[in-house]
């Protein structure tokens, strides 16, 4: 008996002896583990506490996750709604898709984190319409990836500001004034001109794009609900929207020689699809009343609905159903426009997308007279009349003298009908027309507010899809956690709390449209100030403004490329699938982002590249404007606006 | 020249309709000789088509794909149960030795009205 409780006994101590060892052992492991508890939930993630040892920390509403480097991390995410996924840049692999599914707890890790920077955590599994924008920011301390990004901006802007200094004979980079013009290269020079004088090269772009468009309202209609699944999405939002931003780099308004929604409206007015209908050429026939209305003759409209659109931003790019509707809109007004007024007015001036328009004065190509004295001495000006060649303008230009491409669709008609021969595509330097257009802008408040809206957008964009807030993003997105086809159209009427929380989105993108300008204002009137000019504010304000043509641009590129980096599986994969209803019809891609990783300096080489043609093209306004040295002054002070606004930026992308 | 007119309004036609007859292509393009079940949350239909019915002895493929959350597909009266990434697809396949109905439904959280979706296939 005895024995037997000796025996016992002995058991017991060893056992609790092991049982002791192993919870020393588990505590020094854990003790060199952080473990991070992540909710996930459409759409976003949270941190709701950390451990790190047997200290606990926990955080009602933790935003991001911050670890220094060499840290070792052990993740447990839940899942608050529906299944999602996870996967941080860099760190983890998309080869492997992690499932955190609801009602378990799923364990990632231990990872460590070995280098520094700022990663994004992102839902790797599609969990809703706004699954791609679910993510959440990883930063890994110290961020010496943020502050030599925030250096470089320095030394951009300083550099910049040196360079304009140079003495005006060191050409450096310069040759501005070069032009090439294109039809006269040898070789593809005779081509290319055979090839924008046939008459069916507009149409050999528009018909393309008209199978793509439909395609994009029927899939719209009737494809999958959620976004990324649905060709209309897919297509427009990512690669549309993308290829556009940097197509205006290098070609203008040539999307609008391609583009489908007013052709419909041009071929009925001209009752001719390829061919010239010279009996319309003649405007007169026009009535007086059907003239466009003069105080429509400017941007707003477009601008107006640019800004509509960016309200309903998170339902537009993610719902299906919305965009079908609003293309299908857009062509029809497009298509009555045109028939009442007989010209491209819907696109100079109604068009949401007119910013194409505003930004095409970067653009490396353009159409332009090669003599102006050729035009000059032609009275009867084929290019705005027209004849059997070709129709006269028909955005209303005047092709001969026209040295601005805001207004530029790229249609080459005047190359057609100019019978002289003197029409011809140019490559000149980026923005090189710019400085003249900026300096004689009077009371175009409408361009510049294209110019504000779009720098302020693309900032404010950047944070909100690919930034932590997840509650501003469900403030846009009226709360509603439906994507939506036609059947399902019921699904997004929207809870009255999203409703409410709208109200206060609309708010915030309100004030963020008028408060930039306010503070470009204020930096106007300063330069003014420290400059000592005598021209009014107001001038130097719409002037200064047309900075952002190239700024913009690039800054609009930068956000381009992120979408383009981690979503490119999405469009290839909607050319095999377009309905998303699981069909084979090319090659399939798994969700796997291009280098997340290296995104910061990607985006960050195109902002710094518009910084810099921000503060050049403020230099050569204010040449127009001003004589040399108070012309450096005023760049000066509005160089000071556009470097802080980079660093916004970088602090968004990398910070 | 006029020929090219209407060449071109024959071409712009095509390209409207196209896409339409796309949409009506499904049985063409999807998986073959077998039962797709496409699953949405209950409030968008949940699983279409809920009712599939077969003969006896039958050899059945049942293609599952999900097409806005992930759900899962479970028969429980014959023990299968399995999740069904979105974009992905899960091919089940059996004989139905036994005349009766089988209900099967969703077997991971994907909506409020998770627990409302399922279906049944009959064997007759
Ligand atoms: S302005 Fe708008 S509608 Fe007109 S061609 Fe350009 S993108 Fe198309
Ligand atoms: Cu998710
Ligand atoms: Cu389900």
């Amino acid at each position: 008996m005895a024995k037997r409780a000796i025996l016992i006994l002995v058991v017991l101590i060893l056992l609790t002896l092991t049982a002791s060892a192993q919870m020393a052992e588990n505590a020094r492991r854990d003790s060199s583990i952080k473990i991070v508890y992540i909710e996930a939930f459409q759409f976003g993630f949270t941190v709701r506490a950390i451990q790190e040892g047997s200290n606990l920390k926990v955080y009602p509403e933790g935003l991001d996750v911050l670890v220094n480097k060499g840290d070792r991390v052990l993740f447990r995410g839940i899942s608050r709604d529906v299944t999602h996924g996870f996967y941080i840049d860099g760190y983890t692999t998309s080869d492997q898709k992690i499932f955190v599914l609801p009602g378990r707890i799923l364990e990632i890790g231990p990872i460590t984190f070995d280098r520094e920077g700022k990663f994004k955590l992102r839902c790797s599994v599609t969990c809703g319409p706004l699954h791609p924008f679910m993510v959440m920011d990883v930063v890994v301390r110290p961020n010496i990836q943020y502050y030599s990004l925030l250096i470089s901006t320095l030394t951009v802007g300083g550099f910049t500001l040196l360079y304009l200094q140079r003495k005006s004979e060191n050409k450096l980079l310069g040759g501005y004034e070069r032009e090439v013009d294109i039809l006269k290269v040898r070789f593809i020079g005779s081509i290319l001109e055979k090839l924008l004088k046939w008459r069916g090269f507009q149409f050999s772009l528009i018909l393309p794009s008209i199978f793509f468009f439909t395609l994009v309202i029927v899939s719209g209609f009737f494809g999958n609900p959620i976004g990324n699944r649905n060709f209309s999405i897919a297509v427009v939002w990512i690669l549309w929207f993308a290829i556009v931003e940097f197509t205006i780099l290098f070609a203008g308004r040539f999307w609008c020689a391609m583009c489908p929604i007013p052709a419909f409206g041009e071929w009925i007015a001209r009752r001719r699809i390829i061919g010239v209908n010279n009996s319309i050429n003649s405007i007169s026939k026009i009535p007086k009343i059907r003239r466009w209305p003069k105080a429509l003759n400017n941007m707003w409209v477009s601008v107006t609905g640019f800004f509509v659109l960016s309200l309903f931003l998170p339902w537009l790019v993610t719902r299906p159903l919305v965009t079908a509707v609003v293309f299908l809109v857009l062509i029809i007004a497009a298509t009555l426009l045109y028939i009442m007024y007989q010209g491209r007015y819907f696109c100079k001036h109604v068009c949401p997308a007119g910013y194409i328009g505003y930004h095409s004065n970067v653009s490396i190509l353009s159409v332009r007279s090669r003599k102006r004295e050729i035009c000059k001495s032609h009275k009867n000006k084929d290019c705005i009349k027209g004849n059997l060649k070709g129709y006269g303008c028909p955005w209303k230009l005047y092709p001969g003298g026209n040295c601005d491409n805001t207004y530029c669709g790229l249609c080459f008609e005047c190359i057609k009908s100019c019978f002289q021969n003197n029409m011809t595509l140019k490559i000149r330097m980026i923005g090189k027309d710019l400085p003249k257009i900026a300096a004689k802008a009077k009371n175009r408040f409408d361009e510049a507010w294209v110019g504000f809206t779009r720098f302020s957008f693309a900032v404010f964009y950047e944070l909100i899809f690919f930034g932590s807030y997840y509650w501003l993003k469900d403030w846009g997105n009226m709360g509603n956690v439906y994507g939506a086809n036609l059947e399902t159209a019921r699904l997004l009427i929207p809870p009255p709390w999203g409703v409410i929380n709208w109200i206060r989105w609309a708010f915030l993108v309100s004030t963020l449209v008028l408060v930039y300008p306010a503070v470009f204002y204020v930096f106007s009137w300063i330069s003014k100030k420290v400059a000592g000019i005598k021209i009014p504010v107001k001038q130097i304000f719409l002037s200064f403004s047309y900075a952002l043509v190239p700024y913009g641009l690039f800054v609009w590129i930068a956000f381009a490329v992120s979408l383009l980096a981690v979503f490119w599986t999405y469009p290839l994969t909607a050319f095999s699938d377009p309905f998303g209803w699981g069909w084979n019809i090319g090659a399939r891609f798994e969700w796997d982002p291009f280098y997340p990783e290296l995104l910061p300096f990607f985006q960050t080489f195109f902002i710094l590249t518009g910084l810099a043609l921000a503060i050049n093209t403020t230099y050569g306004i204010a040449k127009e404007l001003l004589d040399e040295h108070k012309a450096f002054r005023a760049t000066a002070v509005m160089s000071i606006l556009h470097i802080i606004s980079a660093l916004i930026l970088i602090k968004v992308i990398a910070g | 020249m006029k020929i090219w007119e209407i060449v071109a309004l024959l071409l712009v036609v095509l390209a409207l309709a196209l896409p339409f007859s796309l949409l009506s292509m499904d049985k063409v393009f999807s998986s073959k000789n077998s039962v797709v079940i496409r699953a949405y949350i209950t409030e968008a239909g949940g699983f279409k088509p809920n009712l599939i019915v077969v003969e006896r002895g039958q050899k059945i493929r049942i293609v599952v794909e999900s097409m806005d959350v992930v759900h899962g597909f479970a028969i429980p009266s014959l023990g299968i149960n399995s999740l069904v990434d979105v974009g992905g697809k899960r091919v089940i396949e059996f004989v139905a030795e036994k005349r009766g109905v089988y209900f099967f439904g969703c077997s991971i959280r994907c909506s409020p009205y998770h627990f409302f979706m399922g279906g049944i296939i009959v064997v007759k």
